[in-house]
């Protein structure tokens, strides 16, 4: 069960390099995003400054959007996923593997580059940690509450945009208690991140099960 | 009870049960919702604070329990349905999206609409109003993926499914005011302690409210008939016989 893991990981992870399609996208759609928010307020940095936090979660928000639909897609087209029912293969450790690579290859970078991001649109450096940390938690819940939706969609006229509607309003406590946790962390008051902590830490229970029983349905 | 329950699941059935049973939720409801309003217009006495502007709380908040109300059932048919596939029960939890939507939208319209006169706004971004605009698009989804597969069994699990993990919005619309400090005032029905809100504005409320309910089974009832004599018109369309 670990090796076979651990195979589907690698594998996993060999398709996201191989295709620099998949792997890159993420990620400089982010940096396009972040492009957006100085050209559109001109010339006021004044309130650059202020919105600088939310304005990467925004981005951050749109980069795993645009980079779920890809998710189950290319194995319930050719088939895969049903070679892996006829063979038996468990389900949780496709669906787990799938949701690590996926936050491997949109939520790290991300998170990453986030600090540097930060001083480029707000010029200081004073939220980087708390930035830092709420994207840490936050990312894998987008990821966590995509692969559902992902699984949902599956096999629908006009996928892209109906993925999109249908996850949204789940991701909005995410990005809410993101950005209120950013504000309040120089104060030293971290209740935002617990709660986070708490969502992250039921959704790593749930929601892969759900995705499970999702993905098998969709297969018959 | 189990026994009725399976008997009363198959579609047929359940429409000889359910055609006197509209008829009588058509007829009371009406009756209901006409002498509350009488109540919540003309007999209930305005508010020291709020004045008359008070008497919109007697369409909001059935509004807002019924759409609350009207997810519940939505969540724990849609259950039943992947559960125990009875297809009666996915009927059921899609003919209540339309509704649950206009009852959504109905809370959210006079609630601005309150709003103005009291807080001297119309939207405010707190726990309360921002978690019920939530509801909205998760209404609003749930009517999207209704049609959106070519074969519609598979989009019948998706429904269930989507239902089902949108059930996590609940208890955080129940609760937000508990949780958070909002604007929005906190429950004055169900609440530890007691109901806080005189009687002469207690029976108009609830009168709004049970009549509400009546028109929900009353409207629910006529559109799971048409959608099961529907079916039953495309089946007899492809049966190979004819």
């Amino acid at each position: 069960m670990i090796k076979l893991f651990f195979l589907f990981l690698l594998k996993d992870f060999k398709s996201y390099l191989l295709d620099s399609n998949k792997s890159w996208f993420a990620i400089s759609f982010f940096l396009l995003c972040v492009l957006i928010f100085p050209l559109t307020y001109g010339s006021s940095v004044d309130l650059l400054k202020k919105t600088a936090i939310a304005s990467i979660w925004i981005c951050a928000l749109f980069s795993n959007l645009i980079s779920l639909e890809s998710l189950f897609k290319e194995d319930y087209q050719n088939g895969v996923l049903l070679q892996y029912r006829i063979n038996k293969i468990p389900f949780s450790i496709i669906v787990i593997t799938k949701c690590i690579s996926h936050w491997v290859f949109t939520g790290l970078p991300i998170i990453f580059f986030s600090p540097f991001f930060l001083i480029f649109l707000s010029g200081s450096s004073s939220d980087a940690l708390g930035l830092f940390f709420s994207l840490l938690f936050g990312t894998p819940l987008f990821s966590l509450l995509g692969m559902p939706i992902a699984a949902l969609t599956l096999g629908a006229t006009a996928r892209g945009p109906l993925l999109i509607f249908l996850s949204i309003p789940f991701f909005l406590p995410i990005i809410i208690f993101g950005v209120l946790g950013v504000n309040s962390f120089n104060s030293g008051s971290y209740s935002e991140y617990y709660l986070l902590c708490a969502i992250l830490s039921i959704s790593i229970v749930i929601l892969p099960y759900i995705t499970i029983k999702i993905l098998q349905e969709s297969l018959k | 009870m189990l026994k009725y329950f399976h008997k009363y699941a198959n579609p047929g059935k359940f429409l000889t049960l359910a055609l006197p049973v509209r008829k009588i939720m058509g007829i009371v409801s009406i009756g209901v919702v006409t002498v509350g309003l009488i109540f919540a217009l003309f007999l209930s006495p305005p508010d020291y604070q709020q004045k008359e502007t008070v008497r919109i709380m007697y369409i909001h908040v059935p509004a807002a329990w019924m759409s609350l109300m009207i997810y519940a059932f939505i969540f724990f048919s849609s259950v039943v349905f992947l559960v125990w596939k009875f297809p009666l029960f996915l009927i059921l939890a899609k003919e209540s999206v339309t509704i649950g939507v206009i009852f959504t939208f109905t809370a959210l319209l006079t609630g601005s609409l309150w709003g103005k006169p009291t807080w001297g706004t119309y939207w405010v971004w707190d726990a309360r109003l921002t978690s019920f605009l939530v509801l909205f698009f998760i209404y609003l989804g749930l009517k999207l993926i209704m049609d959106s597969f070519s074969y519609s069994s598979k989009g019948d699990y998706a429904f269930g499914y989507l239902a089902l993990i949108g059930g996590f919005n609940l208890p955080i619309i129940k609760f937000s005011v508990d949780w958070w400090n909002t604007l929005h005032q906190p429950a004055s029905i169900l609440r530890t302690g007691g109901i806080s809100i005189s009687s002469e504005m207690l029976i108009p409320l609830f009168l709004m409210a049970i009549g509400f309910l009546f028109l929900f089974i009353y409207i629910l009832l006529v559109s799971v008939e048409i959608n099961l004599k529907k079916r039953k018109i495309i089946y007899y369309k492809n049966k190979p016989d004819n």
